[in-house]
């Protein structure tokens, strides 16, 4: 008798969180001061006010059995840092490139920081499963791709 | 499968005292099963609210839901339980017990039909103490 063993490959997640802080205003072009007033609060405040942010990056991939990871996170932390330097201690809307149309909302934030984790993601089989981005203690906005 | 998706979590506070008790059981059962919980004199928690809203980011503004009305909203509907004792001040709570899983869906039931649209209630975590909290989705 044969007896087939299925090799399933365990799927695991893991979470990287990182602090870095920044400014910015939330200001629409295509509306007057009032409205931009009116719609954004003190968050169109003319200079920029700042945060600071944690970045929370979860990443999914096949379980290495050589290892017990998906990821090793000496691998991981400098690609997020990577990804980070371009935004830590900068004014979001003039230190960089993403939001010269886009308003920096968390949300906004949220789906560029997503962008750039998945572009310098190269992992094997490993992939950002979502992003998590705390503005303050008491506001975070998540951002994915696929339901799973 | 590539669709976008984005939800945005705020968090609120509020203080609350309870009891856990049922009338149907004996002074003995209502000890046995709701222990310290069932103190006759109520003891109270700070409670935490992580309100998960789920909506569309739109393109003028660049939010999925504004705060301020979110805000608005909520804390409406959370005043009415600030700094009370459910059980006896709160009706809902004087005829389904002022659990954590019952607080949970009492919020969900109060706010769903508050957020402000397009955006929807997604999801709701009540922390009753660091060490323990209630999921709530409809």
């Amino acid at each position: 008798m044969i007896i087939h063993f299925a090799i399933m490959t365990e799927y695991r997640t893991l979470t990287k969180r990182l602090e870095f802080s920044a400014s910015h205003r939330y200001w629409q072009r295509e509306w007057s001061s009032r409205k931009n007033l009116e719609v954004f609060g003190k968050c169109t405040s003319q200079y920029g006010h700042g945060h600071n942010y944690i970045l929370e990056a979860t990443i999914r991939g096949p379980l290495d059995s050589n290892t017990g990871m998906i990821i090793n996170i000496y691998e991981l932390k400098p690609i997020l840092e990577g990804v980070l330097k371009e935004f830590d201690h900068k004014f979001l809307n003039e230190d960089t490139d993403y939001f010269e149309e886009l308003i920096p909302t968390t949300e906004n934030f949220a789906k560029v920081l997503y962008e750039c984790i998945t572009e310098k993601l190269h992992c094997g089989d490993c992939r950002l499963q979502k992003v998590r981005l705390y503005e303050t203690k008491n506001l975070f906005v998540d951002y994915w791709k696929r339901d799973e | 499968m590539s669709e976008e998706n984005c939800t945005l979590t705020r968090i609120y506070s509020f203080s609350a005292a309870h009891r856990l008790h049922n009338d149907k059981f004996s002074d003995e059962k209502n000890k046995e099963v709701f222990g310290k919980c069932n103190n006759p004199r109520g003891h109270g928690h700070d409670y935490h609210v992580e309100l998960t809203v789920k909506g569309d980011i739109a393109v003028d503004t660049g939010m999925i839901i504004d705060i301020k009305k979110l805000d608005d909203a909520a804390t409406m509907v959370i005043d009415e339980l600030d700094y009370k004792r459910l059980d006896i001040e709160v009706e809902y709570f004087t005829k389904n017990r002022a659990s954590g899983e019952n607080i949970a869906k009492y919020l969900w039931g109060e706010l769903a039909s508050k957020i402000p649209s397009p955006a929807c209630l997604h999801h709701i975590r009540l922390w009753e103490t660091s060490e323990n909290y209630f999921d709530y989705k409809e």
